[in-house]
């Protein structure tokens, strides 16, 4: 009776432990071991243990430019993502209903459409044939098309309307937490709006801001879909890089070794943020 | 001259009327209690006095100035709410701190002001520590500090002991109201418990429906309700229907049940249908060859510590008796008693209004 008590847990959470190990455990331990294998243009892939791989991209200023640009590009992001989601949840949680379901359905919606989709759409929109463009032509603005298709700023643009939706979830969840009786107590007190907008109910929101910025971070050095389809091969980052040398140069060796750096990297730089956030904030929230 | 004048201050949401036309006359360093049951209006008035509800029509006087339009923030009251409403992310200091903070006083000259305010409420020792590492006590008397450090001409409790359990609750009353005292401080106190009104408050607003029912002393409100919605609000009481059988100066015999009962009262009409209250502690036992009082079954016993309770028949209906808890034995169902009372303690109340 006593073993199969202890079993239980284990039996009840197999399955799930299973389809972890085979799905998501198998292919990141097959890509460790890939990353250390070697490769050569002629006879292909060699197994064995090396580290040039690794030493490649630490060493060639290359690598060190494109995973520069991903965590700058990632950090622009978060950037705005806070700047336009923070007002956008407090605004949307001020709003009287019927207006506050339709808003929220509203910036909510995009994550019902395809990245893909969502991210041509800007390409429409911003490219040299684009409206934006064209209709700047059209108004004599400018001479000539411009384009933000293969630059830091298009990139920034697409990820910031494609990664928001998480910031304005994170940020609302915690301002639902506050009790509106807080805000009441500081004006009585004597503050006006805008200081309690500052010392109330800002502070309060502050670990949804820091949990939302998390999710929008890790997204960005993450994301593949908008950086392939607004920077293609001209303005490349860590994603597309592993996706070329998968694809295109067929060194799958070096493509692991970036992709395990890239989850390394942002395993670091999470974890240290998590850290940070609890040891702020443990003493002041559940 | 009033101190706070609340005069037909009325408040409509919509088709709905929260106050109906309440006026107020409260003096300086006055502990005033609003009791009523939930939606009678009171919090809506505490929160328009506030100034966190605009008044649908109606004036508030402060110390002479109107007060009606201004802002919250320029009214300077201090304000104890029911969910304490403490600043979460800020220590006890920070909390009593804020409302000095925001008055431009520097803060050489804050520290004093919030380590006395602490040392009122006994909470000097936790000064640094976070809201949510105290109890609900100990948050009710931060919320007190943070409302009373402001020195502000009017205090305002909304339900502060309401999230108390109920041997804190009462100890809070007592110490409320000594430093109350101490402070001398203008008071007004929302509650729906109405051992909380009287215990603690020199006048009591008893309000129904968006109405002041009675204004008057907790003694005065208990011993002469003006009606019977305010003489079951206020303590336990037995009401009766009865009916005036003849009417003499100042005095008049009223039927109820079977039992003819003789009041000291005047204004009544012979042949009226009346509510007479009597309240439970002003009845007594006697034993059943008693010669006066009206002769009763006990039903129930119920002990309360310091007093029975009992539930018994007679011809008027049932009734509850408290007896004082004297150490003999108490009487059990099925006793036979004989139950009189002082012909001052009864109360003929017209209906409802």
């Amino acid at each position: 009776m006593a073993t199969a008590a202890k079993l239980r847990p284990y039996l009840l959470s197999g399955p799930g432990l299973i389809l972890f190990a085979t799905l998501l455990g198998a292919p990141l331990l097959l890509t460790l071991m890939l990353s250390f294998y070697s490769f050569d243009f002629t006879a292909g892939i060699q197994p064995g243990f090396t580290i040039a791989n690794y030493v490649e991209v630490l060493s060639d200023s290359y690598f060190h430019l494109i995973f520069g640009r991903t965590f700058g590009i990632a950090l622009l992001v978060t950037l705005f993502c806070v700047l336009l989601g923070v007002p956008e949840a407090y605004i949307l949680s001020r709003m009287a209903n019927p207006w506050k379901s339709i808003f929220l359905i509203v910036i909510l919606g995009p994550l019902l459409i395809s990245v893909i989709v969502r991210t041509l759409g800007w390409a429409l929109l911003i490219g040299s044939k684009g409206i934006i463009s064209e209709t700047l032509q059209a108004l004599g603005l400018v001479e000539g098309p411009v384009s933000l298709m293969f630059t830091t700023a298009g990139m920034v643009l697409a990820l910031v309307h494609v990664l928001i939706p998480f910031m304005v979830i994170a940020v609302w969840a915690s301002l639902q937490k506050i009790d509106p009786q807080v805000e009441d107590a500081a004006l009585t007190l004597g503050a006006s709006k805008a200081t309690v907008l500052r010392r109330i109910v800002l502070p309060q929101i502050m670990p949804g801001i820091l949990s939302g910025s998390l999710i929008v971070f890790a997204l960005t050095a993450s994301a593949f879909a908008t950086p392939s389809i607004i920077g293609g091969r001209r303005l490349k980052v860590v994603a597309t890089t592993t996706y070329d040398e998968y694809l295109n140069t067929l060194n799958w060796p070096l493509g692991a070794a970036i992709a395990i750096l890239l989850l390394v990297a942002n395993v670091i730089i999470i974890m240290s943020y998590n850290r940070f956030i609890e040891r702020r904030y443990a003493k002041v929230f559940e | 001259m009033a101190f706070l004048t609340l005069d037909r201050l009325t408040k409509r949401f919509g088709d709905f009327t929260a106050v109906e036309s309440l006026s107020l006359e409260i003096a300086r360093g006055e502990f005033v209690s609003l009791l009523g049951p939930s939606g009678c209006g009171k919090t809506t008035t505490l929160q328009m006095i506030a100034g966190l509800q605009q008044p649908s029509g109606g004036r508030i006087h402060l110390d002479g100035r109107d007060i009606t339009d201004a802002k919250p923030s320029a009214r300077g009251l201090g304000i104890v709410f029911q969910s304490y409403a403490l600043f979460p992310h800020m220590t006890v200091f920070d909390n009593v701190s804020f409302g000095l903070e925001m008055r431009r006083l520097p803060k050489a000259e804050r520290e004093p002001k919030v380590m006395r305010a602490l040392q009122q409420v006994k909470l000097d020792a936790l000064a640094t520590r976070y809201p949510k590492e105290l109890s609900g006590g100990q948050r009710q008397r931060v919320a007190l500090a943070r409302a009373l450090v402001i020195e502000p001409p009017l205090l305002l409790l909304d339900e502060p002991l309401s999230n108390l359990d109920a041997k804190l609750r009462e100890d809070m009353q007592l110490e409320l109201r000594l430093l109350q005292q101490t402070l001398g401080v203008t008071t007004i106190l929302v509650t729906h418990d109405q051992g909380e009104a009287l215990s603690m408050s020199d006048r009591v607003v008893v309000m129904n429906e968006g109405r002041a029912i009675q204004i008057d002393t907790p003694v005065g409100m208990y011993d002469h309700p003006a009606d019977s919605f305010v003489s079951g609000f206020v303590g336990k009481t037995n009401l009766l229907d009865g009916r005036v059988e003849t009417v003499a100066a100042g005095h008049a015999d009223i039927r109820v049940g079977t039992e003819l009962i003789s009041f000291s009262a005047s204004g009544l009409q012979a042949n009226s249908p009346v509510k007479v209250s009597l309240r439970p502690e002003k009845l007594a036992f006697g034993p059943p060859d008693h010669a006066g009082g009206v002769p009763c079954e006990v039903l129930a016993a119920v002990f309360h510590g310091a007093q029975w309770l009992y539930q018994v028949t007679s011809p008027m209906g049932d009734l509850l008796v408290t007896e004082p808890n004297t150490g003999e034995a108490p009487y059990r169902r099925g006793d036979k008693v004989k139950v009189s009372w002082p012909e001052t303690a009864a109360r003929v109340l017209g209906e409802e209004r």
